[in-house]
């Protein structure tokens, strides 16, 4: 259940998505962020026993590039952490990639224009959050409980009712309230160029980095290079890639 | 780590790194256009929540260096760190030009402000792989700062706390109140070599050419660059410039 500015929001059935990024080993700087999604329909919208409405309102929230350093994925359980921007500003850096890892929660509500009568339908509502609590509870495979609370703010141009800027005192209760359970299914893992066996080198440092010992299915995704003519690109066997495991059995 | 206007800088790693242009297949070692790169974006409690393109760019290189090296490895003992008296006589020092550019995205688009100065002094401190530590710090007024006790005595900090014996630190900068001073590593990254139209592979020959030059081992990622238009052969002015070969080592993969 996510209850967000005094709406309800349930969730779907499948647990939301977790997912880590390791760098390679030429990285400077932390080299594992963590990221995390989660999805919600409008509850008015979801009568019990019955299919949803549709169109149905929907939110997205997401979490991206959340630095954290563990030794084994296991540790999330029990975990409580405390996102605020004493935090986030003793960790911000830049990527090799070019990002910014921050921590920011970020967040979407997609209200359709089906029904002009309702006071927020039609109006985009993005939102983020540099102030949040994150309690992740026990584990049962590689699912795990997570509540979180946050107190957010409008992005400029949203639909959603101007507030104060981003305070730095929790006064007011959170804002954005969710209960779910998400699912470590995504590992991508940046490997070196010239490197034999890209999937084995994966598998041997999501191993020794974080105790992952059935990465589940993988995939390669080489760097591009420019064609020669200008006209397009290709991928380049033995450059920098980037191995993405899905639905990891742990 | 940078010091410059009392602000926190955040290094962006996708920019920073060592460049190298060679202009020919017939340039020599001490012909070679050497340039150290930096990138930053301001940090900080008032850029918090500011994404990156919202955020003011600073760049800081130092340019046309000449290290005179035979191996790129050899970069580590290079050092510009004690300068003579006429260094600022010359258009082009030996030590380069250090070019501090600064771009907001609040003010119209593309606007920059630009400073040249050969009124810099940097040297690379160590190695680590394809890593140089370096060094640099750019002179309000550099010829009334260089008395030599107190160069002699300081120490410098690597970033990860290692003490740099007999040279300048932090604190002496700080004193000096140099307009800017950073510390960081780069790795060695990018090679741009101009080749021959008629070469039957630009990437084997441009490699082959800084092997030979620098003793550079197989790159992590190449690409070939053909400025030249076959459909409109009047437009082709610049024939020798225009195939280029760039050469991505230490990781790096993007122009």
């Amino acid at each position: 259940m996510i209850t967000f500015q005094n709406t309800r929001w349930v969730k779907p059935r499948r647990p939301d998505r977790f997912s880590l990024t390791l760098a390679d080993g030429q990285e400077r700087g932390p080299d594992l962020v963590w990221s995390l999604e989660c999805k919600g329909f409008a509850e008015a919208f979801c009568p019990p026993g019955q299919p949803r409405l549709v169109p149905t309102p929907s939110l997205f929230v997401e979490i991206t590039n959340l630095p954290l350093d563990l030794a084994d994925w296991r540790a999330w359980e029990n975990r409580d952490l405390r996102i605020n921007p004493d935090w986030i500003l003793q960790r911000e850096f830049i990527t090799t990639d070019g990002q910014l890892v921050d921590a920011q929660l970020s967040g979407q509500s997609l209200w359709p224009d089906a029904r002009a009568d309702h006071p927020h339908f039609g109006k985009p509502g993005d939102f983020r959050s540099l102030d949040y609590d994150m309690h992740f509870g026990s584990r049962d495979g590689r699912t795990f409980v997570c509540e979180l609370e946050g107190w957010t703010e409008p992005l400029p141009g949203s639909g959603i009712t101007q507030r104060e800027p981003w305070r730095r005192q929790r006064t007011d209760p959170p804002d954005l309230c969710i209960a779910t359970q998400v699912e470590l299914d995504c590992l991508h893992v940046q490997v070196a160029a010239h490197t034999e066996d890209p999937i084995a080198e994966a598998r041997r440092r999501l191993w020794q980095r974080l105790r992952v010992s059935d990465p589940g299915e993988p995939s390669v995704f080489w760097a591009q290079r420019l064609l020669a003519d200008g006209q397009g690109h290709e991928p380049v066997p033995n450059s920098r890639c980037t191995v993405t495991f899905l639905h990891p059995r742990t | 780590m940078l010091r410059f206007r009392d602000q926190t800088w955040l290094l962006d790693r996708r920019s920073t790194r060592i460049e190298l242009l060679v202009k020919s297949a017939q340039t020599l070692p001490d012909e070679l256009f050497w340039e150290v790169h930096f990138e930053y974006h301001p940090g900080g409690a008032e850029w918090l929540g500011v994404d990156l393109l919202h955020r003011p760019r600073l760049t800081v290189s130092v340019a046309g260096f000449d290290p005179g090296v035979n191996d790129w490895r050899e970069l580590e003992h290079v050092s510009y760190w004690h300068r003579s008296p006429d260094d600022g006589l010359c258009l082009m020092p030996q030590r380069g030009v250090a070019e501090i550019r600064l771009w907001s995205p609040d003010e119209l688009p593309h606007r920059q402000h630009q400073t040249d100065t050969t009124n810099h002094t940097f040297r690379f401190i160590r190695r680590e792989g394809p890593f140089f530590l370096v060094e640099l710090a750019v002179l309000a007024d550099g010829t009334s700062i260089f008395r030599s006790d107190e160069v002699e005595t300081a120490q410098a900090v690597a970033p990860d706390g290692t003490p740099l014996e007999l040279e300048p630190d932090e604190a002496f900068w700080r004193r000096i109140n140099p307009q800017l001073y950073l510390i960081e590593e780069a790795p060695f990254g990018l090679v741009s070599v101009c080749v021959p139209h008629n070469v039957k592979s630009p990437a084997a020959f441009g490699e082959a050419l800084v092997r030979r030059l620098l003793k550079c081992g197989r790159p992590d990622h190449c690409e070939v660059w053909n400025f030249w238009d076959r459909d409109k052969p009047e437009a082709n002015t610049g024939s020798a410039d225009s195939l280029w070969v760039k050469l991505h080592y230490g990781g790096d993969w993007r122009d």
